[in-house]
C-alpha cells in the first residue's frame, strides 16, 4: 500500500510543479499575456472551466527550457508518422519571419537556409525538396491562421473566462525567444495527435498514461474517450503500475497467484484495473469481510493458502 | 491395506487436486484441507480413530454438521454447510500437528511427536516418508526446492534432503527450544526461547550471525522473499526488522500487549501481519514501521497463525475457528484478478443466497420441531399437574 500510495503523491507533485508569484502574473499585458493566455497546457485544455492553479508538465514537455523545436513530442511524432519526408528542420525560428516562400528559376541546385535565412530551392527541381518546401509554407500559413483565430478567440474570451485568466497567470516567462516558443508550442499542441494519428500511435501514446491521467485524458472528447478506454491500455497501465513490489527482489509475475492474472487478450481490463484499485482503497480503509470456517476440534496451529 | 482405506471416500475414485486450498493443522490431530471460495471442507487426513469418529462429520448432540462458515454479511448467517471426504493412512502423527508447508508437489507436516511426515500433494496426499531424528516436538519447518529444514523442542535445527529424506545436518548452537526456522537460497534464520536471532549458512552448517536485542523468548522469525529484511518477535511484545546482510536493527515496533505469536511478511505488498496473544491481528508497514490496520478481539482466543496474500489475511487460533478477513468480497469483477478463472461473483452470490435461503429453513424447521417437543413436555407437565390438582379440588 505504501507504495503506491508513494506513487500518487509524486503524480500530484508533477502537476503542481510550476507555482509563481501571482504579482508578476498580473503586470502582464499586449502580447506577453496575449501569449501567456495562449500557452494552454493541455490538463488546462481538457478541463478548462476549473480554477485550476497547477501548469501541467508531465504530459508534453511545454517548460520554458526546450531547445528547439525539432526536438519536440510533436515534431519526433511527425517524423514517426512521416507525414513529411524528412524535411520539418526548415520550420527553424527565424524561417517564420521570412513571409511567403520564394522561389529561383535562375539556380539548379537548393541552397540550404543559413541561419535565418530560409533555404533556396530551385523551381525546376521536382520531387522531395519541392513538396517539402510547399509543405513547408502550406503548414506556416496554416498556423498563421490558426494563431490569428486564438487572437480572436482569446480576446473574446478575456472578460468573461477570469478562471481561465487565473490559472495562466502562473506560467513564468522571461524572455522574448521564450515567448516565441511558446507561442510556437502553442499552434502544435491544437493539432489533435490522437485524432489526427493512425491508431496504433495513438493507442501507444496513451498506453504510457497512468490512471489518473487516462481518466482526464477521456474527457477530452469523444474520440479520445474511445482511444482512452481501449482495453490494451488499461492493460498497460495494468501491469506497469500493479506489478512493483516491495520486496520481492523481481517484479509480480502475471498468473502467479499474486494478484497479477495472466495476460489473455479477451479480458476487460479497465474492470479488472477498476477491481484492483478497490480493492486496494478496502486496504488502505482496512475494509474486511470476516468469515469464521468451523470443524476443527482443538487449537490450530498452522495455515497455509493459494488463491 | 485395507484398513486404512476404508476411511477414503473419494467420488469416481478419481484424483482428487484441489486448487484455491487452505490447509490447517491442529492439536485435534488431523490435516483439514479447504477450498478458499466456496468454505466447504473437502478433506480430513488423521489418525484411524479421529478420522472414523461420526462425530467429524455430525456433532452428536444435534446432529447437525461439524464443518460450516460463519459469515458476517452483512447480517450474521450461517452457509457452506459441507461434509468432508476423510482419509487415514498408516503412517499419521498420533499428536497434534503443529507446522506444515506445502508446494505444487508435496506436503510437509510436523508435529509434537517429533517426526514429520512428507506428502505427495497430488496423490491424494498419500505420505511419501517420515523425517525422524528430532527427539522432542517438532516446532517448525520450511523448505525449497533442495532441503528441508526443521526446528525442535530439542534446541536443534536439522537439514534434510527434499528429494531422498536423509538427514544431512544437525546444527547446534541454541541454548533454547527452537521455535521457528525459515530459508532464502542458502540462508536459514532462525528464533528461538533463548532470546537470540540466529542465521545459518545451510552448505556449511555454521551460524554466521547473531541478531541481539530481544529480551524475551522469541515465537517466530521470517524472512523477506528477496532475503533483505527479518523481522522477529516473540514474548517481549515488540516486533523487530533487521537488515539480513548487515545484522543492524532497522525498526523496532511496540506491536502488541502479549506475546506476538505469528509474523508473515507480504513481500509484494510491503506489510507485515502479526497474530498476539492478546487477541489482536494487526498491520504494519513494513517501510515506516507505522500501524497500518488493526483487527481486535476478532478471535475469541489466541491468535496462533496468520498469512496474507494480495486480497486476505488468513488466520487460525485456540478458539478452533479459520478467520478469512476477506478484502475484496464485495468487489465486482474481483475474481479476474485470480490467477485461474473461478465462478463469478454473481453466481457466487445467488450459490450462497441459496445456501442461506435454506439455511434459515433449516432453523426454521429445528426452531418448529423443539417448539413441538416443549410443547408436548408442556402438556405433559400440565396434564400432570392437572391430575394432581384435580383430586384436591374435588375434595
Amino acid at each position: 500500500m505504501g507504495s503506491s500510495s508513494a506513487g500518487d503523491e509524486e503524480y500530484t507533485k508533477e502537476y503542481r510543479g510550476k507555482t509563481v508569484d501571482p504579482k508578476h502574473g498580473k503586470q502582464d499585458s499586449g502580447i506577453r499575456g496575449l501569449l501567456r493566455r495562449a500557452s494552454v497546457s493541455l490538463k488546462n485544455h481538457a478541463q478548462p472551466r476549473r480554477a485550476s492553479h497547477s501548469h501541467s508538465t508531465s504530459f508534453y514537455d511545454t517548460s520554458n527550457t526546450r531547445p528547439s523545436t525539432s526536438s519536440s513530442a510533436w515534431h519526433k511524432l511527425k517524423n514517426a508518422a512521416s507525414f513529411r519526408n524528412s524535411k520539418n528542420e526548415l520550420l527553424s525560428y527565424g524561417y517564420r519571419d521570412q513571409g511567403t516562400l520564394e522561389s529561383f528559376d535562375d539556380i539548379d541546385v537548393p541552397i540550404p537556409g543559413n541561419g535565418n535565412a530560409p533555404p533556396i530551392i530551385p523551381r525546376r527541381v521536382g520531387g522531395e525538396a519541392a513538396r517539402a518546401t510547399a509543405a513547408a509554407q502550406n503548414e506556416l500559413l496554416e498556423r498563421t491562421r490558426q494563431l490569428h483565430l486564438d487572437d480572436i478567440y482569446w480576446e473574446s474570451c478575456i472578460d468573461c473566462e477570469s478562471a481561465v485568466e487565473l490559472s495562466l497567470s502562473h506560467v513564468n516567462l522571461g524572455q522574448e525567444d521564450e515567448e516565441i516558443m511558446v507561442h510556437h508550442d502553442n499552434s502544435i499542441i491544437r493539432v489533435d495527435f490522437i485524432a489526427n494519428l493512425p491508431t496504433e500511435l495513438a493507442l501507444h501514446i496513451l498506453s504510457t498514461l497512468d490512471h489518473c491521467a487516462l481518466a482526464q485524458a477521456s474527457e477530452v472528447s469523444r474520440t479520445w474517450y474511445k482511444v482512452a478506454n481501449t482495453s490494451s491500455i488499461w492493460k498497460e497501465a495494468f501491469y506497469r503500475e500493479k506489478s512493483s513490489t516491495y520486496a520481492m527482489g523481481r517484479p509480480v509475475t502475471p498468473g502467479s497467484g499474486l494478484g497479477l492474472p495472466p495476460m489473455v487478450p479477451d479480458k476487460q481490463w479497465k474492470e479488472v484495473y477498476r477491481a484492483r484499485q478497490q480493492l486496494d482503497r478496502n486496504w488502505t480503509e482496512g475494509d474486511a469481510k470476516a468469515i469464521y470456517l468451523n470443524g476443527h476440534t482443538d487449537s490450530i496451529y498452522c495455515i497455509q493458502f493459494d488463491e | 491395506m485395507s484398513e486404512f482405506f476404508q476411511f477414503f471416500i473419494v467420488a469416481n475414485n478419481s484424483l482428487i487436486i484441489h486448487r484455491h486450498k487452505i490447509i490447517t493443522g491442529s492439536r485435534d490431530r488431523t490435516i483439514r484441507i479447504w477450498d478458499i471460495h466456496t468454505y466447504a471442507c473437502l478433506l480430513v487426513i488423521g489418525p484411524p480413530h479421529v478420522v472414523s469418529a461420526p462425530c467429524l462429520i455430525t456433532n452428536p448432540e444435534d446432529g447437525s454438521l461439524m464443518h460450516y462458515a460463519a459469515i458476517s454479511d452483512p447480517s450474521p448467517y450461517i452457509s457452506a454447510h459441507s461434509i468432508p471426504d476423510s482419509i487415514s493412512y498408516p503412517l499419521h502423527h498420533d499428536a497434534s500437528i503443529l507446522c506444515l508447508q506445502y508446494d505444487a508437489e508435496i506436503l510437509v507436516t510436523g508435529s509434537s511427536d517429533g517426526t514429520c511426515i512428507v506428502y505427495s500433494i497430488n496423490n491424494n496426499y498419500q505420505p511419501i516418508r517420515q523425517l525422524a531424528h528430532h527427539t522432542a516436538a517438532v516446532l517448525d519447518l520450511a523448505f525449497d526446492d533442495k532441503y528441508i529444514v526443521t526446528c525442535s523442542k530439542d534446541c536443534t535445527i536439522c537439514v534434510w534432503d527434499r528429494a531422498t529424506g536423509y538427514m544431512l545436518k544437525q546444527l547446534h548452537g541454541h541454548s533454547g527450544p527452537v521455535n521457528a526456522v525459515q530459508m532464502r537460497g542458502n540462508m536459514i534464520v532462525s528464533c528461538s526461547g533463548d532470546f537470540t536471532v540466529k542465521l545459518w549458512n545451510i552448505d556449511s552448517g555454521k551460524n554466521i550471525r547473531e541478531l541481539e536485542g530481544h529480551t524475551k523468548g522469541l515465537a517466530c522469525s521470517q524472512f523477506s522473499e528477496d532475503s533483505r529484511y527479518i523481522a522477529s518477535a516473540g514474548n517481549d511484545r515488540v516486533i523487530r526488522i533487521w537488515d539480513a546482510n548487515t545484522g543492524d536493527c532497522l525498526r523496532t515496533i511496540d506491536a502488541h500487549e502479549n506475546l506476538v505469536r505469528s509474523l508473515h511478511i507480504d513481500s509484494v505488498s510491503g506489510r507485515l501481519i502479526s497474530g498476539s496473544y492478546d487477541q489482536d491481528i494487526k498491520v504494519f508497514d513494513m517501510e515506516s514501521g507505522s500501524l497500518l490496520l488493526d483487527f481486535p478481539k476478532w478471535h475469541s482466543s489466541w491468535v496462533l497463525g496468520a498469512k496474507s496474500d494480495y486480497r486476505r489475511i488468513i488466520s487460525t487460533g485456540q478458539d478452533k475457528k479459520i478467520l478469512i478477513m476477506d478484502f475484496g468480497r464485495d468487489i465486482e469483477g474481483v475474481e479476474e484478478l485470480e490467477s485461474e478463472p473461478i465462478e463469478p461473483r454473481a453466481r457466487r452470490l445467488s450459490r450462497e443466497r441459496k445456501a442461506r435461503e435454506e439455511g434459515l429453513k433449516e432453523r426454521a424447521r429445528r426452531e418448529d420441531e423443539e417448539r413441538q417437543v416443549y410443547l408436548r413436555i408442556l402438556e405433559r407437565e400440565m396434564g400432570s399437574k392437572l391430575a394432581a390438582e384435580t383430586p384436591s379440588r374435588a375434595a
